[in-house]
């Protein structure tokens, strides 16, 4: 996400001058054809966005139309290239699961906590998320600068518009509706980035020390649950510096197990399977559906039992009954397993 | 020397490379080609260009060459560079309260673990282990399309200094939450003429989400939305 921010943002601190049609120091826009080729790569959401906030630019033709060719046509490559859009719908689900995009009817909006079919945008619910969620800064801020704000100001409520749209009429089929949260939620604080646009003349206008008082509450409340919630989890969640300074997770795997090629395939029981796949190795076994590169471990037998023979080598326990049928020399062992090759 | 040393070499070189190209770059007037806010926009740019060195280096499947080209694009840079004047003109200082808040946030970062590691962990090790672009971890003939790009800037992190994949993923994070920020400072400076509010604007940009997170209270962790950033 933040990466995908990174780039998102670099390019429109690029483009926002041209909104402004100043002369002086103009940014020569060909220099983010690098960001606009990386943008399919870094995420979907991003490029929605950056496409909402370019296109009034494109109508009103404040954009070389040189550049703007040369942008089509890098981010048409970048589409090529990145395979959630070249290979991802060709994928298999049972070996890699993914999103089937469609239109949801009735609206409903993303949540956590009913995943696959969200919440309805127009019931009681529905509305109460989204004001919590938002809360009265933000409705001010999208109304003040809609009403008030100057061009370049209006064009970056563009993304979060887009964005809402799209997070509420789509669904994305088996992939959990929940995970349309990032086109609007990561959007969100490019609106509250438009508050103090409001609220500190609003601070420095008022005379009154309850005006003061109360604008300062404003900004305070606003503020304090994006500190408490980090806070908190720091102080019940904080993470184990144990081996922060070694190449973990999988480094004696990969040492061990030096022989296997870099996408050669190994079989290993259930348990194994999942620490071969954090230490990077292609492994015979079913993904969860929800979590990626998670082994499905109520699926593992089956699954296992028939395609167990596209395994190039074995990682089993030393007393499994397979290794104990085989002749063959361990080539590797690790933590009570050892490393065979299947005889075919 | 072994293979593995090689690489640690090589991706630390990069790092610290792309940190001296970086500096070096923003202290000469070539930056103002990036328009008025060229300066901050710097570090932007020439993660653009890692990045881009990074995919391209994947074409070759091998890790070395990712470092390679990533390193090669950044000279290249540095000779564009070379050839302009030093910079003089001077830029805004960030406030106090900017700094304050993305040393919170920079904080907040390293202090917890990621929500969603796991699923980063065997694509970073795909590309330690040369499985370069990585195939889906049950089929090699089949290439992962998700996040690829992240994860490729996150191994040379981990081979590089080295460290485990938490704290490489917040390394990277917070590293790309200083070049956030500083874009973010660049668009403020565009849309607001005070001072005052192009500070609060990027305060507000980095902490300010309404009650989304007291709702954690309520909802517990799993009723949030963007629990994965």
């Amino acid at each position: 996400m933040v990466l995908s921010h990174a780039l998102g943002s670099f390019v429109i601190a690029v483009l926002l001058p041209y909104a402004k049609r100043r002369a002086f120091a103009m940014p020569r826009l060909w220099l983010a054809l690098p960001a606009v080729w990386l943008l399919p790569y870094a995420s979907e959401e991003m490029l929605l966005f950056i496409g909402a906030l370019t296109l009034p630019l494109v109508v009103r033709q404040q954009l070389p139309w040189p550049t703007l060719l040369a942008s089509t046509f890098v981010l048409l490559l970048g589409l090529w290239g990145a395979q959630v859009f070249s290979w991802g719908p060709r994928i298999d689900q049972e070996i890699v699961f993914r999103p089937i995009p469609g239109l949801a009817w009735p609206l409903t909006l993303p949540y956590w906590k009913a995943a696959q079919a969200g919440l309805p945008l127009a019931s009681w619910r529905g509305v109460k998320l989204l004001l919590e969620e938002l809360g009265p800064v933000f409705a001010i801020s999208l109304g003040f600068i809609a009403w008030r704000g100057s061009l370049p100001q209006r064009l970056l409520l563009l993304p979060f518009v887009a964005g809402f749209a799209v997070a509420v009429a789509m669904q994305l089929g088996p992939w959990p509706k929940a995970d349309m949260d990032r086109f609007y939620f990561f959007c969100v604080n490019v609106v509250f980035f438009t508050a103090p646009a409001w609220l500190v003349p609003l601070y420095e206008k008022r005379s009154a020390r309850w005006a003061k008082v109360a604008v300062a509450s404003i900004f305070a409340a606003t503020l304090t649950s994006g500190l408490v919630y980090p806070t908190w989890r720091g102080i019940t969640n904080s993470r184990s510096w144990w081996h922060a300074w070694e190449e973990q997770p999988g480094v004696e795997l990969r040492a061990a197990l030096a022989k296997v090629a870099r996408r050669e395939v190994v079989l290993s029981d259930e348990r194994m399977s999942q620490t071969l796949v954090n230490a990077g190795f292609v492994v015979v076994a079913p993904m969860m559906r929800n979590y990626l590169n998670d082994v499905d471990e109520s699926n593992f037998d089956n699954y296992a039992t028939k395609h167990q023979y596209e395994a190039d080598w074995w990682f089993l326990p030393a007393d499994d009954a397979r290794v104990a049928q085989r002749h063959n020399t361990a080539e590797a062992a690790l933590s009570g397993y050892v490393l065979l090759r299947p005889q075919r | 020397m072994p293979a593995a040393h090689v690489s640690t070499a090589m991706a630390a070189a990069t790092l610290g490379f792309a940190a001296w190209a970086i500096t070096f770059v923003r202290r000469r007037r070539i930056v103002f080609h990036l328009g008025r806010n060229g300066v901050g926009l710097t570090p932007a740019f020439m993660l653009s260009l890692a990045l881009v060195g990074l995919k391209l280096g994947e074409l070759t499947g091998s890790f070395a060459a990712m470092c390679g080209f990533v390193v090669a694009l950044h000279a290249a840079a540095c000779t564009f560079a070379v050839c302009t004047h030093k910079r003089t003109l001077s830029v805004r200082r960030w406030s106090n309260i900017e700094i304050g808040s993305v040393i919170f946030v920079a904080a907040f970062v390293l202090a917890i673990p990621l929500a969603d590691s796991a699923c980063h962990n065997y694509n970073i090790s795909a590309y330690l282990r040369g499985n370069i672009p990585p195939s889906a971890s049950n089929a090699p003939h089949v290439p992962l399309p998700y996040h690829g790009l992240y994860d490729a800037l996150v191994a040379i992190v981990v081979r590089g200094l080295p460290v485990d994949f938490e704290l490489g993923m917040d390394l990277a994070t917070v590293g790309l939450l200083v070049v956030v920020v500083m874009n973010m400072r660049a668009v403020a400076r565009e849309l607001f003429s005070s001072t005052k509010v192009r500070a609060w604007a990027v305060v507000f940009f980095l902490l300010a989400f309404g009650p989304s997170f007291m709702r954690v209270f309520d909802d517990g962790l799993m009723g949030l939305h963007g629990r994965m950033a």
